[in-house]
């Protein structure tokens, strides 16, 4: 018996190796294909461009001599948004450049092949990339976002409301992405992979805003569009949570900043995307499983 | 006394309770196109086994069949005694791709270490058997530079480590010397043989005949996916034996008798010639025998050694069908 407990204890501990010796070997690749550095360097321009923004607007509020109010929040809160909206765009594209070659890029080029002889299910290969593009992205976008909060909070001293929430959105929203290509990559060719999930992005970004404008617009044909949409690719309505979570409440009862939205988002939602993209990490798990290398 | 090839074959088999592979009317199918039709095979423990066939008889797939990379039509296979479905069948098992594609941002010694840690080989001994690996292959100066860096003998070198990195019972090798040099090859066969010492069973896919002709122990040729013909090799080429016969009056109930002592080659411009592949010379005076007692009139009987070459063509040669599957 307690042999037994032992072997089931070391499948696991194995198992649980493997995974992170894939998810190791995935986050090195793109650190050694210089992803990483291009990626930060840039996003660290795009920071610094911000915080120039930020830093005039300050001066622009000095010079006024307005100090803290209401009004300079909310336009400090749209400046914010502005950011990290534009952010979340790059966490969208990071996510399908490095999903594409890291599943369909290896299939194609067979250097999957010495990894999936090795003694355990395909389903560790799948996960394995997952966890490593996953812990890139939240990485990425983490840093991106908060570096873009923390120079808004230095040169203003303004941060907006509940931004460590708002940061794990946004990096979910990349996920997404990134879990559509990881499960288009077992089957499609690397270009095929890369306009499937861009295109579903297309999808969800046009069906969002849809339902926005129905929102206010009081159209239900159009509300109803982007829920369909949202719950076929709910990056877009994950961006759209975020947002809520950290804007102000004046903006977005006001419906001042284009991320407002008539109808936010419910929690239901956060939960059902992380259903989601466990449901895609298995899907991507049995179609690997099944296809022949 | 004259033996057929056949039952050489029977004779020299080992017989082992697990085999290292053991296939049953293994089939794969492309959609209408069949890459390999029924192939039944048995690879015995500590043998080097030579995989022999034209471009597209089915080797490469009936090796990713046997690896768990292709899923079969039909049938059924184990290696080393565990149903190939089953990834415990590859937990001491070695492959080096024929079309060998690794990861070039890493460096030689990072690459076997994730290839060693993926087959659950302990810190301690991947830290004292990597540098042993690349020694072997000899690549320890070259031990901190990326694959992407390295020319394809190299990376072949560097790949047959990786084949070699879980201390594997069973090793698959796909023409493992298309990219190297002299040398290269010479280190190959080098280690084939101190694997086979080591009782590690050996399955090689290799166009080099000469190669597989002093490292195989047994050969079996495929062709239009279906194996043709398993042979010993050393005791078939030591005796095999290709006799020229310039006769007579040659007819097709001449040539079926004749088919009794080995295999006919096809027949060549001149009508009067046969050409017969005997298993060895002791066949010579009884197929005289049988001449002279059908009344044929025998003016010349020439044999020649065979080498694996000329088996090759001989089994390969004479099937055309894979021609057209």
């Amino acid at each position: 018996m307690g042999d037994i407990v032992t072997t089931h204890r070391t499948t696991i501990g194995s198992g649980i190796d493997h995974v992170l010796a894939i998810a190791g070997l995935t986050i090195r690749e793109v650190w050694r294909r210089r992803f990483l550095a291009i990626a930060f360097g840039l996003g660290a321009a795009c920071v610094a461009l911000f915080g120039v923004g930020v830093h005039f607007a300050q001066l622009d509020v000095l010079r006024r001599g307005a100090g803290r109010s209401l009004i300079m929040d909310s336009a400090f809160n749209l400046m914010v948004m502005a950011g990290l909206y534009a952010e979340s765009f790059l966490g969208i594209m990071a996510a399908v450049l490095i999903a594409v070659p890291a599943m369909a890029g290896e299939t194609a080029s067979h250097t999957l092949d010495v990894l999936a002889v090795k003694p355990f299910r395909r389903a560790t290969l799948v996960v394995g990339k997952w966890l490593g593009l996953a812990c890139v992205l939240a990485l990425y976008v983490g840093a991106l976002a908060a570096g873009t909060i923390g120079v808004t909070w230095a040169l203003s001293g303004y941060v907006p409301p509940r931004p460590a929430e708002g940061v794990a959105l946004m990096a979910l929203e990349a996920i997404v992405l990134m879990s559509i290509t990881l499960l288009g990559g077992t089957r499609l060719s690397v270009v095929a992979n890369g306009a499937l999930s861009l295109g579903l992005y297309g999808l969800a970004f046009i069906g969002g805003w849809l339902e926005q404008i129905g929102g206010f617009t009081r159209s239900d044909a159009l509300v109803d569009i982007g829920i369909v949409t949202s719950l076929l690719v709910p990056s877009e309505a994950i961006w759209k949570k975020a947002a809520h979570i950290m804007q102000t409440t004046v903006v977005n009862d006001l419906a001042i900043s284009p991320f407002s939205v008539a109808n936010p988002p419910s929690a239901a939602m956060v939960v059902y995307t992380v259903v989601y993209v466990a449901a895609l990490v298995v899907a991507a798990t049995y179609a690997l499983e099944r296809r022949d290398l | 006394m004259c033996q057929d090839l056949g039952s050489l074959a029977q004779e020299n088999a080992l017989t082992s309770p697990s085999p290292a592979i053991e296939t049953f009317e293994l089939a794969k199918s492309y959609g209408t196109k069949a890459a390999v039709r029924g192939l039944s095979l048995r690879v015995e423990r500590s043998e080097v086994f030579g995989f022999l066939g034209p471009n597209g008889a089915g080797k490469t797939t009936t090796v990713k069949m046997l690896l768990g990379l292709v899923r079969p039509t039909s049938g059924d296979a184990t290696v080393l005694g565990r149903p190939i479905a089953s990834p415990s069948a590859r937990a001491k098992v070695g492959y080096l791709p024929e079309h060998f594609r690794f990861h070039e941002w890493l460096r030689v010694d990072e690459f076997l270490d994730v290839h060693a840690r993926l087959n659950d080989v302990s810190r301690e001994m991947r830290s004292r058997r990597i540098p042993e690996l690349l020694e072997l292959v000899g690549l320890t100066a070259a031990a901190r530079q990326q694959l992407g860096t390295y020319s394809k003998g190299m990376l072949q070198r560097a790949g047959l480590a990786q084949a070699l990195v879980s201390d594997p019972d069973l090793v698959f090798l796909d023409e493992p010397t298309s990219g190297l040099d002299p040398m290269g090859r010479r280190l190959v066969r080098d280690v084939i043989h101190r694997l086979s010492e080591r009782g590690v069973t050996v399955f090689l896919n290799s166009h080099l005949l000469s190669e597989v002709e002093v490292t195989c122990t047994r050969v079996g040729f495929i062709t239009g996916g279906q194996m043709r013909e398993v042979v010993p090799l050393a005791s078939a080429l030591n005796g095999l034996v290709r006799v020229t016969l310039r006769l007579g009056n040659v007819d097709d109930a001449l040539r079926r008798g004749l088919a009794r002592w080995g295999r006919l080659v096809e027949p060549g411009a001149d009508p009067r010639l046969v050409v017969l592949d005997v298993p060895d010379e002791e066949c010579l005076p009884e197929i005289a025998r049988w001449l002279v007692g059908q009344g044929v009139a025998l003016y010349g009987m020439a044999p020649q050694r065979l080498s694996l070459e000329d088996l090759f063509v001989s089994i390969v040669g004479s099937d055309r069908s894979w021609e057209t599957s």
